[in-house]
Order: C-alpha cells, then structure tokens, then sequence
C-alpha cells in the first residue's frame, strides 16, 4: 500500500531538451514541425491487439519516450507521461501536423495497417537513428509476442533490462569539445515553388530500387551510394533551377543528416545528427552530372569526420550556453530562435536528403521482414524532401512532398532509369472511387 | 508488371495512374486491381486546421464583445441611457468586421473580405450621423468618399489581382488612385461647403502624382518603347 502511494506522489521524471531539439518545439507552431516516420513492412499481417501488448512492454524499456511536452518559464521540456500508448490504424495522409492536444500526450504515434507497423515521430524527441531503435526494438518484441523467435542486438533493445542513462544524454552538450568553432558561410539556397496541396496532405512517392545496382553504378563513378543519390538529385533539382523560370545563380543545396554517434563512444538514443551541406553554385558556369559527383564526394569526405563535424556543433552547441539567451524567457527565445531558423536554417538548402543505410536486423527478425520504410515530414521552405532506407537488396527512395507538382521526383527516378536502374514506384496517391 | 509509358518506372500494383506523370495505365494483360495491396490504406486522418481557425475567431469576437458589452453598461449605469457607448461598441464591430472574416473563411477571397469592411464602414458612419442632432452630411459628405475611396481600392485590387496591373505599373496605378482620390475628395468638401464644383488644393496633390504615375508608366513600358522603334526603324 505504502509503495502505491509512494509512486503517487513521487515527483515526475523530466528531461531537458538535447541541442537540436530545442527548435523543434519552435517550429513546431507553422505546423510543420520536424517529424519523420518509420515502418517495417512485416510478410504475415499484424495482430493489433498483439502490437497493443508489444508497444506497453517496449516502453517500458524507452522511459524518456513516455514523455509529452511541456513549457518551462525559459524552456521547454519533457515530462514523463503515464497515459496508456495507444496503437492506431495507419492513414492515407501520414504525419498530419501534431495538434496542441496530442502534444500533451505521447510525441509519436504507433499505427498499424495489413503487414506494416509504422511509429512517427516527432523530432524533439528522437532522431532517425534513435526512433530505428525503438521500431526494432517494437518489432522485436512483437514477433517474440507472436511466439516467433527473435533476438536482440543490432539496434534491437532488450526489454527486460532497464534503461541506461546513457540513452538519454544530450551527446552534443558532452562531446563538442570547444577547439573550435566553425559555422559554415552559407547564402540563401534556391527552393522549389509549386501549388501547395490543400489540407495538410503530404505527397508521398517512393521509388523500390535495387541495391546492387545502384551500388555497382555508384562505384563506377568512384562514389558512395549516399553522394550518388545526392549528385543526381542535385542535379535534377539544378536543371528544373535552370529551365523552370527560377533565379538560375541561386546556389541548389542538399541537406545531408550524418549520424555523429560514429565517430563517439555515445549510446544515446536522443537526437545525434549533424547537418553537412553540399551543393553547386550555378553562378560560377554550367555543370555536368559528373562533375556534381565528385564535387558531392569530396565535400563529404572534407565535412564527413570528427573534427569538422566537432566544429559544427561547437557552433550549435555555442549560442545555448549563453547566459544571454538561457536568461531569456520562452516567448522571447521563441521569437530570436524563430527568426535564426528563417535565416539560417531551411533558407539554406534547398532540399533535405537523409539516409539511414542498411538496416542490420538481430537474428530472427530478418525472416519476418520485408523492408523497412523511412518518411521525411512536411517542412516550412523546402516542399520536396527525401528519405532513403535499405532492407537487404531492396533501396527505398522515398519523397515526400507538400506542393503538388512531381517535377523533382520525375527528374529524379526517370535519371535513375536512364541509367540502367530499373525502379518500381509506389504513392499515397488518392483515386477516385470508381463505381 | 506495368510501366509508365512516359517515365519509365515500373508502376506498383496499387498505382491506377503514374504518380510522377499522371499518364494512366493501360495494361491489357494486368488491368488496375483496386483491391492490389496499397502502400498506405485509404482511411483519412482528419485535419483540424479550420477548427483552429473558427477557435482563433471565437477567442477575438470575445475580445471585441467584452469591452463593447462593459461600455454600454456603465453607460447605461451612469448615464440612465445608450449616449456615447455606441461609439465604442461601433468602432469594435467595425474591427470585428475587419478581422474576423479573414479565420472564417477557409479560401478568403478579395471581395469575400473587403465588401463587408465596406458596409460596416458605413453603417458606423450611419450610426454616427443618427447620434448627431444633425446628421444630414452622412448622404452628402461620408457616403460620397466612403464610395470613392473603396471603389478605387477595389478597382486596384482587382486589376493587381487579375494580372491586368503589373511590374512597375503597380506604383502609377496607386498614384493615379491616390490623386483622383484627392480631387474627388476636394470636390465633395466644396459641394457642401460652397454649394459648387470647385478645385484648389488638390490640384497640387494631383500634378505630382500624375508625375511621377509617369515616369513609373514609362520604366514599365520602356521594354515596348524599344521593341516599337526597332520594329519601325529597323534597317
Ligand atoms: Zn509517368
């Protein structure tokens, strides 16, 4: 009894925000707040009740997931929440805008629908990295559910454990170790314009390729498949830049996420990405496919390592530490932060391309598995943007886009044919009812 | 397996159109299956957008009444009567006419917004006027402007709107407004005041604004211009 009323009045657990979530919560008001949404597609269909059991177990192991947001006097904040996680059926239309309600309870959402389980997330919790740990984890414990064999490792937690409280360090705030700061010199980057789609909808077109191919012609050109991916979508977004009625001097920029807990010892499981940058500048002449190549190669190799990526967040981690700013009150940081994001932030790129590799399952679950799915969400200035996530051979290439228009994606998948990789497409697409 | 025609891919067998290109397809041998397994179900996850909307428009209509509501009160309180509440309340109704359509609205168009700014516009004037022992400039002095200066600005709108007034023709078509407006308002003020057409000042409103409408005029149609002279002149 003593230990009920204990639990009672115990005072709730709270987390601060890490470095690069603390915006989120921001931009979060224009309604196109970070999110991104994960799924397995599973080859026998999904028991919902099953799911419900799995998702209770597995957040017990994920205590700074069970947690909603919540407004400090100078920041915001998560608060453990105690509500029952509820798994819902998936939708047409994925990653409809959080509402200031479902802030207050979980900040992702569990759905289900024929072989998929799909969680959104919302980024001020997690980033790609992280949430592929807790689908995994989800899964894992689902198919054990199902009375499948299934083991851990390989991103698949153990839920019988308790949470480590490394899992929930701000790695930034630990690692950047301050030799230098280094915030790269950027000008406003050429964006997309189109017709925006009504009501919120996300486009959603992906692309299944298959990974050897892509790998073999990527290596002819000396590249990975990341920079691969990038050059022809750099390109595709320079000629619609060059034929589309556009400022043709505008820089066209990709925005790379790169998993920084490569290059440290961290087992966060909050975000832990960085932002490197490359691009073209249009200004200085006219460029080819393959020049756009090994221009994207080498700024990966330049910015790709520990000690540039050190710098960078030195430059991010810099303006929190400010007595400044930590002394501002919310409504005021809400306001200077809004107004860094419009100059600095999305202004900056003109798309976002964010892979997540192949996803490497514990033993067991590779058998139950079709593939895995990776989906942007909606972003204030830059319509189109692009997830890439690969199960054994298969590549999915997925855009997801607010405006209506598909010339990027177009460009971008018929290149691909063109060169010799055949790929399948698939969409949200709504059709008509036909009777 | 069936591929667009026009892009190239490979189209999945949920996909009744190409969803790069829009081209239909048409595979005699594998026609479009509705029931194909689909990547995403058909159920829809509802929006709350126009919710927001309508809340933001109830919050602000509270706003506006509360103080409109308090003002006939005391009046009433002190006064035994309605006397100069109605201003008050009037001029919050006018706000209220100006700012709420905009959340209610889902697509607000031009005239859907500006037309009962118009009418509340006037009948705040009416409503002055009907206060004033006389009030018999309402019919001779407001309406004759009220008409003016909103047919102006809706002409503007509506020409800017249409694509009709463009570039640097936007700034001559305002100046133009802008002094016609002037002399229009000159005009009325001496109907009533001197009982005829008479103009003054607003002349030296009008000359410069023509002036400059010029000049702006010109930069706009400098590309025409050239095209003329080379058209006629050409060797
Ligand atoms: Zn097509």
């Amino acid at each position: 009894m003593s230990r009920h009323k204990k639990k009672t009045t115990q005072p709730k657990e709270w987390y601060r925000l890490d470095n690069a979530a603390k915006i989120y919560p921001v931009i979060m008001r224009s309604r196109h707040g970070g999110y991104f949404r994960l799924a397995v597609l599973l080859h026998e269909p999904v028991d919902p009740a099953i799911l419900q059991q799995a998702l209770e177990a597995t957040l017990k192991r994920f205590p700074f997931f069970a947690v909603r947001l919540r407004r400090g006097l100078f920041w915001y904040y998560l608060e453990s929440y105690d509500g029952k996680p509820m798994i819902e059926p998936d939708v047409q239309n994925p990653m409809r805008p959080w509402t200031r309600k479902e802030i207050k309870k979980y900040l992702f959402r569990v759905r289900y629908d024929q072989r998929r389980i799909s969680v959104e997330f919302f980024h001020a919790l997690t980033d790609g990295n992280g949430g592929l740990v807790f689908l995994k984890t989800l899964t894992a414990a689902y198919l054990r559910l199902r009375g499948r064999f299934c083991g851990i490792g390989a991103g698949a937690l153990d839920i019988n454990r308790p949470a480590d409280s490394g899992e929930m360090e701000d790695a930034y705030k630990r690692y950047s170790d301050f030799r230098v700061v280094h915030r790269p010199r950027e000008t406003k980057a050429f964006h997309l314009q189109g017709t925006i789609m009504p009501g919120h909808w996300l486009q959603i077109i992906s692309g299944v390729l298959p990974l050897d191919r892509v790998k073999s012609v990527a290596r002819s050109y000396g590249i990975s498949v990341t920079e691969f991916l990038a050059g022809v979508y750099l390109y595709q977004l320079y000629r619609i830049q060059q034929q589309g009625g556009y400022n043709t001097l505008a820089p066209v920029r990709l925005s790379i996420p790169v998993n920084v807990r490569r290059f440290y010892p961290s087992k966060t499981l909050r975000n832990f990405s960085l932002y490197v940058n490359p691009g073209i500048l249009p200004a200085f002449g006219t460029y080819t496919l393959e020049e756009i190549f090994g221009l994207v190669h080498h700024f990966m190799r330049y910015t790709v390592n520990e000690k540039y990526l050190n710098a960078l967040m030195c430059a991010n981690v810099g303006p929190e530490q400010s007595i400044w700013l930590r002394l501002a009150p919310l409504p005021l940081k809400n306001m200077v932060m809004r107004l860094v994001y419009h100059f600095v932030g999305e202004s900056r790129f003109t798309s976002s391309l964010s892979n997540l590799g192949p996803v490497d399952m514990p033993e067991g679950m590779a058998e139950a598995v079709e593939r895995f799915e990776f989906l942007l969400g909606p972003s204030r200035y830059n319509p189109v943007n692009c997830a890439v996530v690969s199960t054994g051979n298969q590549l999915l290439v997925s855009f997801s886009s607010t405006m209506i228009e598909t010339d990027a994606q177009r460009a971008f998948f018929k290149e691909l044919v063109r060169m010799g990789i055949p790929v399948r497409v698939e969409s949200n697409t709504l059709y008509p009812e036909v009777d | 397996m069936s591929y667009c025609v026009n892009c190239g891919v490979e189209l999945d067998r949920s996909e009744k159109a190409c969803p790069l290109c829009g081209v239909e397809v048409l595979n005699p041998r594998q026609p479009y299956d509705d029931q194909a397994p689909r990547p995403y179900p058909k159920r829809l996850d509802p929006i709350y957008a126009r919710i927001n909307r309508r809340f933001t428009a109830a919050i602000l209509s509270i706003a506006a009444a509360f103080p409109a509501v308090l003002c006939l009160a005391i009046n009433f309180i002190l006064d035994g009567g309605l006397t100069w509440s109605f201003y008050v309340a009037g001029a919050l109704a006018v706000v209220w006419v100006f700012v709420v359509p905009y959340f209610l609205y889902a697509k607000p168009t031009i005239l859907k917004i500006f037309l009962p700014d118009v009418l509340a516009v006037s009948l705040y004037l009416l409503l002055i006027s009907k206060l004033q022992a006389d009030g018999s400039w309402f019919l001779t002095l407001a309406m004759p402007m009220v008409i003016l200066t909103c047919g102006l600005i809706l002409l503007n709108i509506v020409l800017i709107d249409a694509g009709t007034i463009y570039g640097f023709a936007i700034p001559a078509s305002i100046l133009i407004s802008a002094g016609i407006l002037t002399v229009g308002v000159e005009l009325i003020i001496n109907l009533e005041l001197i009982g005829r057409l008479q103009l003054g000042w607003s002349l030296y409103v009008l000359i410069p604004t023509l002036a400059v409408a010029a000049f702006f005029l010109t930069v706009a149609r400098r590309q025409s211009i050239r095209e003329e002279i080379r058209k006629r002149l050409h060797l």
